[in-house]
């Protein structure tokens, strides 16, 4: 694979010498591991560089562009339920709702070319990804909100109805509180549980997810390098790429438990 | 009453505000100026490894580091072989070959190129301790000596006719070795060559970026600099191609071919590739051991009308072992005779069962064929070829593999010669580039006893001495001749069958100029410029 259709023997065994592999498998794995826990993950098969040097920008443009999707999904998600459940079955309702079907059913790399056709190609509006100019990130950005987004918008929906119908809210009511004052004091905050479940689910997801995306749009992000790397059995890479997805599920799942904590002081600890 | 127009304006709040954030989100970006200066961009379907020949000798990595470094010689447009870093060479004997070099090149360190350069390039390539990739291409070579500070000599272990046509490919192209002593395998990110473009920076999974070598030996290029952008999915090259936002790319899917070259800002070039794709034949299968099968595999189909009808311009059917550029090709063309194929086979004890399918001792003609889906339109191309082999009257049963199994299985095969282990394939699809534009690059390896990628497991020292002859010192005329002969005996004993030549092709803007296919699948990046 790393040598070539042209490689003699003598290259592929010196390729072997170099990598480690001719030595027995449990003792690559031993080293790996004391490796590992020194944060030194290796060296790429292919470029011979650090495997730091290759994940830590990839996964830098994956947080940028994560980050991204995640303000848009925010900003559009919340605001669309809140918009529908203040007029459930209304036109506007209906207008948002079908939005969200189309978002959650259309396959993601399809809504990206769509859109890159339409805003890059037929418009010229915005380049078509890559990471040249800032404009690059809003076409990835805006078709990974559009279906994590739709999630959000019908959870959002679903819970501010549930808490709308609540008895609190009609006593809110009785006592005179303004309109608004009831949305985002009292209904919103006690929405806000599943919202945030499933926003911090979805970052989850999407960081793992974004492999997509990002070769449609040619972004520099982590869940490409892994397929490419797969692809070219560049292991090293492969083992840290997965190594920091993991870590980084972990790491917004504690953080969505804190913000439950901080939202509903009933469960927070002690 | 009261509550429901309340719920009404605190409704077309948010509507605005959503509205508001959704369309400034767009209308900001609208402005996105897209040029970027006097810059090639081109689009890579693949991003390199490492830039160090060393490491790294893939197409993508290829495609890159012509652009920083260069051969001793060249390949020119009617694949003759021209001076390039070496004005000039002579070969005292069969195993000499003398270069004298120009003397007005530095790398891109500022370090000299020069007689001991060269030394110290091949001798890094070659390291018996840490041989390179391009080693491949450097292992007739016994020695290097400096003659004088920009002379030469080259001493080979045995005569090898294709010497030179080796040191014209861009895997042997001459890096700076001294600047890889200084840095270490940082190298392969910040390479230096004598080239017209020097290595800027590297956005790793984005771009890298080249910039002109003012000090280029040949003159300054006619633009700032080349990016090539990585864009792994075809459909976005093929807008952005359109678009502007890169301006060549010669990755070019075959359908997206008619859209391109619909398009008046966009010219598209297509060309055979130097490359062949042969079904390997298992000789040590019961069946195909058969040569009266294995003539019948050959003549049972019309290749011509089976590759004419999937393929059109983008591939021809193959009629030689090797490609029709190639020095020493002969064209063995196969003879489309159904019947003839079927009398073979009935000389042989095989018969039509009811369903047509020949048959002998309750044993079907059925051949199991390993391939993968390498070359785009591959498959359906197999496909339409099963089917013809079916209503002939053979089974051919696909064994699916990965693209990238292909060669370690072919090395695998070709190890278990001499050992009680057998290949389980019948026929194996094989593709090999033919970079060198001479016949032993696929007759070589493929086809002598014992040969690395010889899993076919075929031997004929007959065949071998007729090679030993081809790739030797004695003049052209005796080469050739010898080429011819060997390729005779392959034809007469079919341990291979030759189905395709694929094309490919580039497109770029019509404001590029300079850059071009090249017949022996080398780019030459130092004329390139913008209108």
């Amino acid at each position: 694979m790393l040598a070539g259709e042209h490689a003699t023997a003598e290259t592929e065994a010196s390729i072997r010498a170099r990598l480690g592999l001719d030595q027995p498998a449990h003792l690559q794995y031993l080293t790996f591991l004391s490796n590992m826990v020194q944060g030194d993950f290796g060296t790429s098969y292919r470029s011979r560089q650090s495997v730091m040097d290759h994940i830590a920008p990839a996964f830098g443009a994956t947080l940028q562009f994560t980050g991204a999707a995640l303000m848009l999904m925010v900003v559009i998600g919340i605001p669309a339920g809140i918009l529908s459940a203040t007029r459930p079955n209304s036109w506007l309702d209906r207008i948002v709702m079908s939005t969200v079907l189309i978002g959650l059913s259309a396959p993601i790399f399809w809504v990206g070319i769509v859109l890159m056709y339409v805003f890059a190609f037929r418009l010229g509006w915005l380049p078509s990804g890559g990471f040249f100019t800032w404009q690059g990130i809003i076409l990835p950005a805006v078709t990974l909100a559009l279906q994590y987004g739709a999630i959000v918008a019908r959870i959002t929906r679903t819970s501010m109805l549930e808490v709308l119908g609540n008895d609190y809210i009609r006593t809110a009511r009785a006592k005179g509180i303004s309109q608004g004052a009831i949305f985002y004091t009292h209904a919103l905050r006690n929405a806000s549980l599943p919202i945030v479940t499933t926003i911090g689910l979805q970052v989850g997801s999407m960081l793992g997810g974004t492999i997509l995306i990002e070769t449609v749009f040619s972004w520099p992000g982590l869940g490409r390098m892994l397929v490419s790397a797969i692809l070219e059995r560049d292991a090293p890479i492969v083992q840290a790429g997965v190594m920091l997805i993991a870590v980084a599920v972990l790491v917004l799942n504690l953080l969505t438990d804190l913000v439950y904590g901080f939202l509903d002081p009933r469960v927070r600890f002690g | 009453m009261k509550s429901r127009l309340h719920l009404t304006t605190h409704g077309r709040t948010v509507a605005a505000a959503f509205l508001a954030a959704s369309l400034a989100l767009l209308t900001a970006a609208s402005s996105a100026a897209l040029a970027q200066g006097n810059v090639v961009r081109f689009a890579l379907s693949v991003e390199p490894g490492s830039l160090d020949l060393h490491a790294d000798t893939t197409t993508a990595s290829l495609d890159v580091n012509q652009a920083i470094y260069e051969t001793l010689v060249r390949f020119d447009h009617d694949m003759n072989i021209v001076p390039w870093l070496a004005t000039s060479w002579e070969q005292p004997d069969e195993t000499t070959y003398r270069f004298e070099l120009r003397d007005d090149v530095t790398f891109h360190s500022g370090h000299p190129f020069d007689a001991e350069a060269v030394k110290a390039h091949i001798e890094r390539m070659t390291d018996p301790a840490d041989p390179g990739l391009p080693m491949a291409f450097l292992n007739h070579i016994e020695a290097v000596e400096v003659l004088g500070e920009h002379s030469v000599e080259i001493r080979l272990n045995r005569p090898f006719g294709p010497a030179l046509a080796y040191m014209a490919l861009p895997h042997t192209a001459i890096q700076d070795t001294a600047h890889y002593r200084e840095i270490g395998d940082d190298f392969g990110v910040r390479p230096s060559g004598t080239g017209p473009f020097r290595m800027e920076s590297w956005s790793r999974g984005s771009a890298l970026n080249l910039v002109a070598n003012e000090e280029y030996w040949g003159g300054a290029p006619a633009v700032d600099g080349l990016q090539f952008r990585i864009m792994p999915e075809p459909g976005p090259r093929t807008f952005a191609l359109q678009g502007g936002e890169v301006h060549a790319t010669n990755q070019v899917s075959i359908q997206d071919i008619p859209t391109l070259a619909a398009n008046p800002g966009v010219e598209v070039e297509v060309a055979p590739e130097p490359r062949y794709i042969r079904w390997l034949v298992n000789l040590n299968d019961d069946i195909l051991a058969d040569i009266n099968v294995r003539r019948a595999l050959t003549m049972a189909i019309d290749y011509e009308f089976v590759v004419e009808a999937i393929l059109g311009d983008f591939g021809r059917v193959l009629e030689g072992f090797v490609i029709p550029e190639s020095i020493g090709y002969l064209a063995v063309p196969y003879t489309h005779d159904p019947e003839g194929a079927a009398g073979l086979l009935q000389e042989s004890g095989w018969e039509r069962n009811a369903s047509g399918i020949f048959e002998r001792d309750g044993q079907t003609l059925s051949i199991p064929m390993m391939t993968g889906n390498k070359m785009p339109r591959e498959l359906e191309l197999f496909e339409a070829i099963q089917n013809q082999f079916r209503d002939f009257g053979i089974d051919l049963q696909f064994d699916l593999i990965e693209g990238a199994q292909i060669y370690p299985n072919i090395a695998r095969y070709s190890d278990m010669l001499g050992t009680d282990e057998t290949p389980d394939f019948g026929l194996l699809t094989m593709d090999g580039g033919m970079r060198t534009g001479e016949a032993n690059n696929g007759l070589e390896t493929a086809f002598r006893c014992g040969g690395n990628r010889n899993a076919s497991h075929y031997c004929n020292p007959e065949y071998d001495r007729l090679l030993d002859i081809a790739v030797s010192g004695v003049p052209l005329e005796e080469r050739l001749e010898a080429y011819y002969e060997a390729q005779l005996i392959l034809a007469e004993e079919i341990p291979a069958i030759n189905i395709w030549q694929p094309s490919w092709a580039i497109a770029k803007n019509v404001d590029l100029d300079g850059y071009a296919l090249h017949p022996a699948g080398v780019w030459h990046y130092e004329n390139v410029s913008l209108r």
